[in-house]
């Protein structure tokens, strides 16, 4: 299985994605004047809607705040070379792990609390995806296949621990678990909109990721790994650490991702909540190339076309399939590979 | 048709062919007939060129000149008669070995029932006994060539090409196989060319013997005309001894040495200044030498010393760690990274020391790649892929990486694979001048005669035991041959 490579020249690589972006805008276009009653204003609502209220921008930034956790996530393992398929257990995981340490720790603790509930996201995520690290690296096992396979048995059980109770709310027929107190929450911004502070968090955590990965000698490591693995351990690189350190680091920034979540936006855990993050945190890795620093817009780009598409159907001139299609349009031109002869 | 003037099944016209990918002219302009009824033996050393030539006759690989001309006027082919029955044919795991053989039989797929009734029937006809029903994956390579060979055989073939058919067989399955060959082609009026390294065999089975030495027909002979003797020395010719250009110090017997295997298959002492030379035929031990001594295997016996201390057990880190460096007959698999930027290629060893502060620089990146490039006449921009480099470039680059600490001991496995001339002559310059700087060099090749340019000493692999080291003044080309072949006087 090959990805898009980093090309050696980045603006190569750069303005063959922004040139994607152009064809693939384009198309939107048209499909909107295609199939709209009111091009015009289906335009308009698609392109200015996600910005027109503090309520819709919030809340895009908000979405993509998570977005830029589960795409370097995604980054990170996919450069090394490690296919991590199980941000969706991951996130849902780290998020049951934040809740735990947000219902049982004293509310006293405040701050300190939240700390200790980020960290506990983090922890249960980076233990979930170390396991598959751990098969790959002593018995061979493809982490394509156990990263999904764990994750995908993890769901279930998240979803049956909710609802018990444990963390359950006594005498509740939603599907969620009981509120966390609100020591804990992560404050708001921008009300009404969904945006609170930890959302600002992850533009420094992507700094730090790209000065990682492009600028030291460990995240040097970890992209020769990407590139040629058989390179990698003839350099003399330990294959069972690394095998277990990018599929770690991933999940525990989908285990961020999670924990954010739930103390900054829900407050509580509500079954399938982080549904689809993992994907198109996979999704938005792509559009990156998996390069850190790419991760911010090709995040920011992924939630407003999410959010625009959403605004055109809400505005009811569209079928409901059609904000996925837009969507698909976008991601097939930006990850389709232009292939160029090899000199 | 006088029964003297056999009937000429197909004529090669001058055939040359030059691979783009390294330059090395594989075939050189050779002509050769193929008569009916004959079997034809193809001898040469590794890289003599027999496989290429093959390839042309097939029709698998176009010539760059001259041209392959049937009997029947057609283009060579599978559907004019001709096929290739590969070394390792290519199967696919998951597939029988009936559904492998019926795999691009002409004409429509005939039914599980009747393709097995046919396989079945054209087995036995050649006394091939076969399960048919086992997975390609758990058949062995002898089971999967006679399938192969067996729907082979349901095509209407006039000439049957095998390369290297016996490499993996036992003696009593090479003569089973050897003699269906030999009957199917007196029966069929037809032809076959077997490829081999295997003198005797060829003199016991084949019409006639012809041999190719790096891409020339050098010889065509029948087995009554030869003797292994004389094979051998068509083979590898009696040469003067090269000169040496500039004569290594001897290093003193008294040092320790820095490099030594004990209690293995192949043991051997190693000191600084000194350069080992190992050869063997492809396929008797050297791959499997290559990777237990630089740590990428298990030893599966004996202990490995390197600078005093017992690593038989340690990881590849360890090993470079205590002065180990090695250029692999990998290159683009193992030995290099080729989707990545020429500096990032040279950098694994050095990445903590142009790290101050744990943070990598570029232009300490670049400066570093460009201080090396001036030492070694590298070539290309920091920023360039290593793909774009023509081979002995890459080759170059390998061995500058791997030369660049001063290593206590380098191992080079085939390191002129590929190379030409002007290429060959700058990495034995290289290779020199780390042994006066007193690294311990071993060379794995299997070249012998380049083992005679640049090595001290040089020892033979066969069957996957080492049969002896002697100083180079004590070995011939001859004598080395003859090592390598197992032909004892």
């Amino acid at each position: 299985m090959n990805l898009p490579r980093a090309h050696a020249n980045p603006l190569i690589g750069l303005s063959s994605t922004l040139l994607a972006l152009a064809v693939s805008l384009l198309a939107t276009v048209v499909l909107l004047v295609v199939f709209g009653s009111h091009p015009l204003s289906a335009l308009r609502s698609f392109f200015v809607g996600p910005f027109s209220s503090p309520l819709a921008w919030g809340n895009t930034l908000n979405q993509s705040s998570l977005l830029v956790l589960t795409g370097l996530a995604a980054s990170v393992a996919f450069g090394a070379g490690a296919f991590n398929l199980g941000g969706e257990g991951q996130v849902y995981l780290g998020g049951l792990a934040a809740l735990a340490a947000a219902l049982f720790l004293p509310p006293v603790w405040g701050a300190l609390g939240i700390l200790a509930a980020l960290v506990s996201g983090m922890v249960a995520g980076a233990g979930l995806g170390a396991v598959s690290g751990a098969l790959k690296a002593r018995w061979q096992a493809d982490e394509l296949i156990t990263t999904f396979l764990l994750s995908a048995s993890v769901v279930p059980v998240v979803d049956s621990l909710i609802t018990s109770p444990l963390f359950g709310a006594a005498g509740s027929f939603l599907i969620t678990s009981r509120k966390i107190p609100q020591e804990f929450w992560l404050p708001g911004l921008l009300a009404p909109s969904n945006l609170h502070w930890g959302a600002l968090l992850t533009l420094p955590l992507a700094v730090v990721f790209g000065v990682l990965v492009n600028s030291t000698p460990w995240g040097y490591r970890l992209r020769l790994l990407g590139r040629n693995r058989a390179f990698a351990q003839y350099t003399g690189l330990s294959m069972a650490s690394y095998s277990l350190l990018p599929l770690g680091l991933s999940g525990a920034l989908h285990g961020l991702a999670g924990a954010l979540g739930v103390l900054g936006t829900q407050h509580a855990l509500v079954q399938g909540f982080s549904s689809g993050w993992g994907w198109n945190g996979i999704a938005v890795a792509l559009i990156a190339r998996t390069n850190p620093w790419a991760v911010v817009p090709a995040a920011l780009l992924f939630t407003f076309l999410d959010q625009a598409s959403r605004m055109v159907v809400l505005q009811g001139q569209f079928p409901f399939q059609l904000s996925a299609l837009f969507q698909a349009a976008i991601l097939f031109f930006i990850t389709a590979q232009i292939v160029r002869r090899r000199s | 048709m006088a029964p003297n003037s056999p009937a000429v099944l197909a004529s090669l016209v001058r055939l040359s062919k030059t691979f783009a990918d390294n330059g090395v002219r594989a075939v050189d302009e050779v002509s050769l007939e193929l008569q009916a009824g004959e079997v034809l033996a193809l001898l040469g050393e590794n890289g003599a060129g027999k496989t290429t030539l093959m390839a042309l006759l097939a029709g698998l690989e176009v010539p760059d000149s001259g041209e392959v001309v049937l009997a029947s006027g057609q283009p060579p082919s599978l559907k004019a008669g001709i096929a290739l029955v590969q070394q390792h044919p290519p199967f696919a795991p998951e597939l029988t070995l009936w559904e492998h053989a019926v795999l691009g039989l002409p004409g429509r797929f005939p039914g599980k029932k009747a393709a097995r009734s046919l396989l079945e029937a054209s087995a036995a006809r050649w006394g091939f006994a076969l399960n048919w029903d086992e997975l390609c994956r758990d058949a062995g390579p002898l089971a999967l060539q006679k399938a192969t060979l067996t729907a082979f055989f349901l095509h209407p073939l006039t000439i049957l090409i095998l390369d290297e058919p016996t490499a993996a067989l036992g003696p009593a399955e090479a003569r089973s196989l050897l003699a269906s060959v030999r009957a199917w082609v007196r029966e069929n009026h037809a032809c076959a060319v077997f490829v081999t390294h295997k003198l005797h065999e060829s003199l016991e089975w084949a019409d006639r013997v012809a041999v190719m030495r790096a891409g020339r027909l050098v010889a065509t002979t029948t087995p009554a005309d030869s003797s292994l003797e004389a094979l051998s020395s068509l083979l590898f010719p009696r040469r003067q001894q090269p000169q040496v250009q500039e004569s290594l110090p001897a290093p003193a017997a008294s040092l320790p040495p820095v490099f030594m295997a004990q209690g293995t298959r192949a043991d051997f002492e190693l000191r600084g200044g000194e350069i080992l030379g190992l050869t063997s035929l492809r396929g008797e031990g050297a791959e499997e030498l290559e990777e237990e001594l630089t740590g990428l295997a298990d030893l599966p016996e004996g202990r490995l010393f390197l600078a005093g201390t017992d690593v038989t057990t340690a990881s590849i880190a360890a090993l470079r760690r205590l002065g180990l460096s090695y250029v692999p007959s990998d290159r683009m698999g193992r030995g290099s990274s080729p989707y990545s930027a020429l500096a990032s290629n040279v950098i694994p060893y050095q990445v903590t020391r142009l790290a101050p502060g744990g943070i990598l620089r570029s232009h300490s990146v670049r400066g570093y790649f460009r201080e090396l490039a001036k030492r070694f006449s590298l070539q290309g921009e920091p920023g360039q892929r290593l793909v774009t480099l023509s081979g002995g470039n890459i080759q170059k680059l390998i061995v500058a990486r791997e030369m660049d600490h001063g290593p206590k001991v380098l191992i080079l496995a085939e390191p002129s694979w590929g190379l030409d001339l002007e290429a060959r002559r700058e990495l034995y310059r290289l290779i020199r001048q780390a042994a006066r700087a007193g690294s311990a060099i071993l060379i794995l090749s299997s070249e012998p005669q380049e083992l005679l340019e640049v090595c001290t000493r040089v020892g033979v692999l066969r069957e996957g035991r080492l049969q002896g080291i002697r100083l180079v003044e004590h070995w011939t080309s001859e004598l080395l041959g003859r090592e390598l072949l197992g032909v004892v006087n």
